[in-house]
């Protein structure tokens, strides 16, 4: 890809319709190449450890809301470890006091059943569609177990799918022109073709928006503070969304710095708010890592949950970086 | 867009189509992407059960292991000892290349930050396979004794997929 054109044409020379083709054909190939790969891939995981069948639903639920189009969900895990061998399940429900959406079509639901406390017990949603959770659709997953039992550690697990090409306005092939003797009479045809690879290259340059999903969780959180690292790869972090399942009168921050631990981005600070609907706050202001030094400690973007006045039964945060 | 300030002239033939290489290249660097996956364990004991202390993950794409990293924080000043692990959650070993993949923080007082990458272009490579379950595990080897709080994590890079 990074070679230059297959002719280097010269003064003097016959412009050979032939030569001019394949150098257009060259360039659809790169183009091409490039335009193809349109998916990234993440994943996000929820702590689930102490959840218990007898909590209220919002403390069993984890919701998301995708800032930007083209991010699919294409399968959810869940794991767990329980000392009560008693079938879990995790599903999609929809509907109120959650963002509408459509759901895991067709990945409604999985069980897991447990045989001993001290192995990994699995399920996962899995299938063919896929669920687009964008542009205001949101989607909420939640476990629930047969009968009382709790979960002394264990994960959900949402596997995401990213695709760049529908951030372009018109992610447009190019499609060369085949120039014969008689279209070399005019330039016209020859600077129509250069004009269709700007505009192919510059629609793969605006599709640069290969998004990935990072989430943090803790449950029964009492009062206090507690960080996490991001390493410096110059992610370019978009929207940070925060939910709290609190009694009134608890907040919680959710807050990421860069690595002068000065300045303060991506705010989300989630209000004080009843413990069922759960509280939601955004901040989608966009801050780029400035270094690519995942290796220095000194360069890394810290995450900070900061809960006030008691103890949060459940705060989570989705991340989404591009 | 007028290309050509003459009837054809070849040097700005050659200008143009020569013209999108270098950006489309960047373009496709671009691709090329991190992300992070972590474990988290509070009061780590060397008898703390392994469900405790381990998180598994199964990759959805083929990731570059780019780095593994520990955090730990401990308000003792006994000087604990505490490994992390890439390992197969199975217990196998070939997707492994049957190679030790760890950071090790040792003689831990207060907080302390270790970093293994794995992108010097001599040293070991790995590939995170796509379907393959793979287990980060913390483990602390000092024994008798508790660490506050471990968190470690491996850096994964990823690059666009045609599907």
């Amino acid at each position: 890809m990074k070679a230059l054109m297959p002719h280097t044409f010269r003064d003097g020379e016959t412009l050979c319709p032939e030569r001019l083709n394949e150098s257009f054909l060259h360039a659809q190939v790169d183009l091409d190449n490039v335009m193809d790969q349109r998916y990234t891939y993440s994943q996000a995981r929820y702590n689930i450890r102490n959840i218990n069948q007898s909590d209220p639903e919002p403390q069993r639920s984890f919701s998301l809301d995708a800032p930007l189009g083209g991010l699919q969900i294409i399968g959810v895990e869940l794991i767990i470890y329980t000392n009560d061998l008693v079938p879990w399940t995790i599903s999609a429900p929809q509907g109120a006091p959650y963002p509408a959406g459509s759901g895991l079509k067709g990945l409604t639901s999985a069980t897991t059943s447990p045989t001993t406390p001290l192995e990994k017990s699995y399920a996962a949603m899995v299938g063919t569609a896929e669920a687009e959770v964008a542009g205001g659709v949101g989607l909420r997953i939640a476990v629930s177990a047969e009968s009382a039992s709790t979960i002394e550690s264990g994960h959900i697990i949402v596997h995401f799918r990213s695709d760049r090409a529908v951030h372009a306005s018109n992610y447009r092939r190019y499609t060369p022109l085949q120039l014969d003797c008689t279209s070399l009479d005019a330039k016209a045809p020859i600077e129509a073709t250069l004009d269709d690879i700007d505009t192919s290259l510059t629609d793969s340059q605006t599709a640069n928006q290969d998004m990935r999903v990072h989430a943090y969780s803790e449950r029964s959180f009492p009062a206090g503070t507690r960080t996490w690292r991001i390493p410096a790869t110059q992610r370019r972090f978009i929207a940070l969304h925060s939910w709290l399942v609190a009694s009134p009168g608890i907040t919680a921050e959710w807050e990421v710095f860069d690595e002068a631990a000065a300045s303060k981005y991506l705010t989300s600070n989630v209000p004080a708010g009843a413990a069922n609907p759960p509280t939601y706050d955004s901040d989608s202001s966009v801050q780029t890592q400035t270094f690519d030094e995942p290796e220095n400690d000194a360069r890394d973007w810290v995450i900070t949950l900061t809960v006030a006045g008691g103890t949060a039964e459940l705060a989570y945060c989705v991340l989404y970086s591009t | 867009m007028p290309v050509f300030t003459s009837p054809i002239s070849p040097g700005e033939l050659n200008t143009h189509l020569d013209a999108h290489t270098t950006p489309l290249s960047a373009n496709a660097e671009d691709g090329k992407k991190h992300q992070h996956i972590e474990v988290e364990t509070l009061s780590l004991t060397d008898t703390v059960d392994e469900r405790f202390r381990v998180m598994d993950f199964t990759p959805q794409d083929d990731y570059e292991l780019a780095m593994l990293g520990l955090e730990t924080a401990d308000s003792g000043a006994t000087g604990n000892s505490v490994k992390l692990s890439l390992k197969q959650a199975d217990g196998r070993t070939e997707y492994l290349l049957e190679k030790d993949w760890s950071v090790t923080a040792e003689t831990i007082i207060g907080a302390t930050h270790d970093r293994t990458a794995y992108t010097d272009v001599t040293g070991d490579r790995l590939t995170l396979k796509r379907g393959v379950p793979y287990r980060l595990e913390v483990e602390n080897q000092s024994a008798p004794s508790v660490v506050d709080r471990v968190v470690g994590w491996v850096l994964l890079k990823s690059r666009r997929r045609l599907r």
